[in-house]
C-alpha cells in the first residue's frame, strides 16, 4: 500500500471540513509510522494502558467498549476507515477504555509525540484533531441520548442510519447496502440492550420493510423511514463544519 | 490565564470521556448504581475545584432532572434515592447531601476516578 494511499481516507474526511495544502498531507505522511495487523476481535488498547502511540484506521472496522463490574459490556463508537481510534491517548496519560477490532484490521501507528509536534508546527492539522475531537464528543453526548431516552426500536433504528450517513459521507460505501461486521450481541451492547430484545427488534424493523439484513449484508431499504424511526437528525455528526 | 492550544485540547478530551462513561452509565448499569455514580462524579469534580470543603455539597439538581440524566423516570429516582439514604450511603437535607461513607458508595457506583483525568501531564 503507497503511503498516500493509507491516509486517503483520513484525508478525504478531513478535507470535507478544512483546507488541507499538499505540504500538510505531505508533513503528516512523513510522520515516523507504521502499518500493523490485528485480527478480528484483537485489542489495541486496554483500559489503563498508557499508550504512546496513537492508531489510525485504514482498513476494517473497530470498536471503543468498556466493562463494568458486574461484567456487562457497553460499547461506545463504532470506527471506520480513515478515523482516529484513540484521540485522547494524545493528549491523555492513561486509557480510560478498551479499543477493539471488529473485522481485521489494518492500522497506522504514530508515535504521539511525533503526532503533537506536528501540531505545533502545522495548524491545518491542529483544527482538524480539534474538530475530530470536538465532533467525537458531539457523538458521544448523542449516544448517551439514544441508550438513556429512546425506547429498543428508536435506538436501533437510529445506530443504523448513524453507521450509513458516517460510511456514505467517507466514501467507503454508498450507503444503501454494505457488509455489517456487528453480530446481534455487539448492536445489544451498543444500545444497553440484551441480544433476545435486540434480534426481535431488527426483525421488526425487517417487517416494516425499513432494513433487510443477511448473511452480514445490511440493505437499508427505506432510508426516510429508518430515518424517522430512529429519531435521526445527522446535524450531530457535523460532517460539514 | 492564557489557555494553551494543548490545555483546550485536553479539556475537551476529558469532557469526550466522562459522556463515554455516561453512555456506559445509562447503558449498563442498574438504578442504583446509576444514581450513586452520578453522586459521585458530582462530588468528586467538585472537590477537584476545591468548592465543596468538609464533605457537604449543595446539590442543585431536582429529581427530574437526576432522572434525565440518568434515563430512569422521576418515581425511580425518588424510590432509589429513599434507599441510599435508608443504606446511610447518603445524607440528604433540602438541597445538601453528604455522603457519611463515600468508599461504600462509589463500590456501590462502580466509580473509578480514572475516567476523570485528574493527573493531565501537558507539556
Amino acid at each position: 500500500m503507497s503511503d498516500q494511499l493509507s491516509f486517503e481516507a483520513l484525508f478525504r474526511r478531513w478535507s470535507r471540513k478544512l483546507t488541507l495544502s499538499a505540504e500538510d498531507r505531505a508533513a503528516f505522511v512523513a510522520l515516523p509510522w507504521t502499518l500493523r495487523s490485528f485480527p478480528r476481535d484483537g485489542y489495541l488498547i486496554r483500559e489503563g494502558d498508557r499508550p504512546t502511540v496513537c492508531n489510525i484506521l485504514v482498513q476494517g472496522f473497530a470498536f471503543r467498549q468498556k466493562l463494568v463490574t458486574s461484567g456487562a459490556r457497553q460499547i461506545i463508537s463504532f470506527h471506520i476507515p480513515g478515523e482516529l481510534l484513540d484521540l485522547q491517548n494524545l493528549f491523555l496519560e492513561t486509557a480510560d477504555h478498551n479499543v477493539q477490532c471488529l473485522t481485521r484490521c489494518v492500522m497506522a501507528v504514530v508515535p504521539r509525540r511525533a503526532l503533537q509536534e506536528l501540531m505545533t508546527e502545522r495548524p491545518a492539522i491542529r483544527r482538524a484533531i480539534f474538530l475530530d475531537s470536538l465532533i467525537d464528543a458531539a457523538v458521544f453526548r448523542e449516544w448517551v441520548v439514544n441508550v438513556g431516552r429512546r425506547n429498543a426500536r428508536q435506538r436501533i433504528a437510529h445506530l443504523l442510519c448513524e453507521l450509513t450517513a458516517r460510511l456514505r459521507a467517507s466514501g467507503v460505501s454508498d450507503g444503501s447496502v454494505y457488509d455489517f461486521p456487528i453480530t446481534q450481541e455487539q448492536i445489544a451492547d451498543a444500545t444497553g440492550m440484551t441480544p433476545v430484545h435486540t434480534n426481535r427488534t431488527l426483525q421488526s424493523l425487517r417487517r416494516d420493510g425499513l432494513i433487510s439484513l443477511s448473511s452480514n449484508l445490511l440493505r437499508i431499504l427505506q432510508w426516510e423511514g429508518l430515518s424517522e424511526v430512529g429519531d435521526f437528525n445527522e446535524r450531530y455528526l457535523h460532517h460539514s463544519v | 490565564m492564557l489557555l494553551s492550544p494543548a490545555r483546550i485540547l485536553v479539556s475537551t478530551l476529558v469532557e469526550a470521556s466522562i459522556f463515554r462513561e455516561w453512555t456506559v452509565n445509562v447503558g449498563r448499569r442498574d438504578a442504583r448504581s446509576r444514581i450513586s455514580h452520578l453522586l459521585c462524579e458530582f462530588a468528586y469534580r467538585l472537590d477537584l475545584q476545591g468548592l465543596s470543603p468538609a464533605g457537604t455539597y449543595e446539590l442543585p439538581i431536582t429529581q427530574e432532572q437526576l432522572a434525565d440524566a440518568t434515563g430512569l423516570t422521576p418515581v425511580h429516582v425518588n424510590r432509589v434515592l429513599q434507599r441510599l439514604q435508608a443504606e446511610e450511603l447518603i445524607d440528604r437535607d433540602r438541597r445538601i447531601i453528604r455522603f457519611p461513607d463515600y468508599r461504600r458508595l462509589q463500590d456501590v457506583a462502580d466509580f473509578n476516578t480514572r475516567y476523570l483525568h485528574p493527573v493531565q501531564e501537558v507539556e
